[in-house]
């Protein structure tokens, strides 16, 4: 794999991105999408027809029309908007908690394999520690002690995330580590502190940004479960897991779009990071590559 | 011999380490109780009404007015009486209602598991076999889908058009028809003890009830049990024992179910664990969906009353089984595969 990695050019890199994206569709489609869904997340309060929060009591639980595309809720809030909107809270909430944990990660789990010793087996005893409770558990055990708010949610959905990263961050470093150029860069004179920053992270970071990718997926199933359970953001706040349990109440009495929408959206947003998650796996891994 | 002492160290070895684990979950769990809001004299005072007086006193009766360190101890001797504190909202021993509720979510998980590696492994051969061909990308996109898919979204979906749309399924509530003779409880599991009893319409009824919550949670795991089918399988389809049995012209049942599939199913085994822990935090979700009565509901119930003795109860359980299950598969692991013994 290090071989690949001092050979590829970044111009390399973007011949052989094309070439499996144009090899596997499906990547492909979530490659561009996820784009869309960005700017969706940033434009939303302009191309939502509706104010997402305000209640239209004449107009309640009505079908998809071309006026309510997603149909109104019990209350006559547009769907579509609320949808919409929430777009920009879940996307967010993922966004900051990946952050945090690839920080968090990649400077613990690359510390304890540069320092090795006590270091590592304590950040190695501490990541098998957390990862024996059902991640999801920890984060509503999170979230209830923090109390309701959107910074719990964030910190849970990235403490979800981080013995994810700190293992990977671990593993490449160790293996970077004793890279030849590495030897070399220390033989030249680099100093510790150059040769983390300059030569073994920038060599480690394709493969955390695929763990980035995934993480964002999940993370955003992470927040939007938590809320579907009835922790941390509360309703009337547009977002899709309290907008499925809201819709849920409504499903079996016919009013599918409640919930349908909204579970669409997440399902798709998941769907999108983890195919580009597997995609970039593809363009990196060159064991993958056929 | 030194093969039998082998194999003692290793089980010893693993044993060993599994305690000090235990131990950081015990402590994990204390401290969990005290940084959630809210004080316990309080709660377990007389009510509302209660005075500071009273309050004070009951802190000092529940020790909680010693250091943190003898805390902890008691803590600990607590655990090992079985004593896990009482639940405010039930009015019983959590152990106690731990105990009553786990076999219902144990059995879901369980029929999960069978469901989904029912699932993955033969999709996982197939895209294996065919692995580039569309037939792969097709699989791979369809257990994709399925692991993007938040629980409760499948639950609902699955609801709505097994139970809403088509009428096939039974309402999504609790484990067995309430107009149906419910068997007497002997394990606990609806399915066995229907089937001890010899009463076919609780069986049928337990069955159908089952069938959507473990369809649910078989759905979101389908996806890494596949991956790991389908990478494992690739790798021994590659190797030349399998090479030499095609070019003696054995048939496909052999050279991929006897050859092929025995030997790529290790590394599936070893991530079972993770699998079920990854079920058992969905688990919370789906049972809330289904209004299913088993320990995550339980737990979550729990969690929303602020009643923080079930919640405690509950994560040390599943800390545990986590642990047991991670175990087993690993001793297992080496009595199957001597390679893992030495390192």
């Amino acid at each position: 794999m290090s071989a690949e990695f001092e050979s590829s050019s970044l111009a390399d890199r973007a011949g052989r991105a094309l070439h499996v994206l144009a090899r596997n569709p499906v990547s492909a489609a979530a490659f561009f999408f996820i784009p869309t869904l960005a700017a969706v997340a940033i434009l939303a309060p302009w191309i939502a027809l509706y104010d997402p929060n305000a209640t239209d009591l004449d107009h309640v639980l009505q079908g998809p029309t071309h006026l309510h595309w997603f149909g109104t809720d019990q209350v006559g809030r547009d769907v579509f908007s609320r949808v919409l909107v929430a777009s920009r809270l879940d996307l967010a909430i993922a966004l900051s908690a990946v952050m945090l944990s690839f920080l968090v990660g990649t400077v613990v789990g690359g510390a304890a394999a540069l320092f090795g010793g006590l270091p590592d087996r304590l950040v190695g005893r501490l990541t098998d520690l957390l990862m024996t409770f059902p991640l999801f558990v920890v984060a509503m055990a999170m979230v209830a002690a923090l109390g309701n708010s959107i910074q719990s949610i964030v910190f849970a959905s990235a403490v979800v995330n981080l013995p994810f990263f700190a293992r990977l961050a671990r593993s490449e470093i160790s293996v970077l580590r004793s890279q030849p150029f590495v030897e070399a860069a220390r033989a030249g004179g680099n100093s510790e502190l150059h040769i983390l920053f300059g030569f073994m992270i920038p060599n480690a970071l394709p493969t955390l940004t695929v763990q980035v990718s995934t993480g964002l997926g999940w993370a955003v199933l992470n927040a939007a479960s938590l809320s579907f359970i009835g922790l941390g953001i509360r309703p009337p706040t547009a977002e899709w897991g309290i907008m499925v349990a809201e819709g849920a109440a409504n499903i079996l009495s016919g009013f599918w779009w409640l919930a349908i929408f909204p579970a669409a959206a997440l399902t798709l947003t998941v769907l999108c990071f983890n195919l580009l998650g597997d995609g970039l796996r593809d363009v990196i891994d060159v064991r993958t590559r056929r | 011999m030194t093969r039998n002492f082998e194999i003692w160290r290793f089980i010893l070895r693993r044993l060993l380490g599994v305690l000090p684990l235990l131990i950081g979950v015990g402590i994990f769990t204390f401290i969990l109780v005290r940084v959630l809001p809210g004080d316990p004299a309080a709660y377990y005072a007389t009510g509302p009404l209660a005075t500071q007086e009273e309050i004070e006193q009951v802190r000092s009766t529940l020790g909680l007015d010693r250091p943190m360190v003898e805390q902890l101890a008691r803590y600990f001797k607590d655990i090992a009486a079985g004593d896990l504190g009482h639940s405010l909202v039930t009015g019983q021993l959590v152990s106690r209602d731990l105990r009553e509720r786990f076999p219902a979510s144990f059995e879901l998980t369980f029929v999960a598991m069978l469901l989904a590696l029912s699932f993955s492994i033969p999709l996982g051969i197939v895209a294996a076999i065919r692995s580039g061909s569309w037939t792969d990308h097709v699989i791979r996109f369809i257990g994709t889908l399925g692991v993007s898919m938040p629980a409760f979204v499948a639950g609902i979906v699955l609801i709505f058009i097994f139970y809403f749309k088509l009428g096939l399924a039974p309402e999504p509530i609790d484990r067995i028809d309430p107009f149906v003779l419910k068997p007497p409880r002997v394990t606990g599991l609806m399915l066995v003890d229907s089937a001890m009893a010899a009463n076919l319409p609780a069986f049928l009824s337990a069955l159908t009830r089952l069938f959507l919550p473990a369809l649910t949670m078989a759905v979101i795991v389908i996806a890494p049990l596949m991956r790991m089918t389908r990478a494992s399988m690739i790798a021994v389809l590659a190797s030349d024992f399998i090479r030499t049995a095609r070019a003696t012209g054995m048939g496909w049942w052999t050279v991929y179910v006897r050859y092929g599939l025995r030997n790529a199913l290790l590394p599936v085994l070893t991530t079972i664990g993770f699998v079920v822990s990854y079920q058992l935090g969905a688990n919370v979700v789906v049972e809330k969906v289904f209004a299913w009565p088993g320990v995550g509901s339980y737990a979550l119930n729990s969690l929303l009353a602020t009643d923080y003795a079930p919640v405690q109860g509950y994560v040390l359980l599943m800390a545990c089984v986590y642990v047991v299950i991670n175990t087993s598969v690993d001793i297992l692991h080496a009595l199957v595969d001597p390679r893992v013994r030495i390192e």
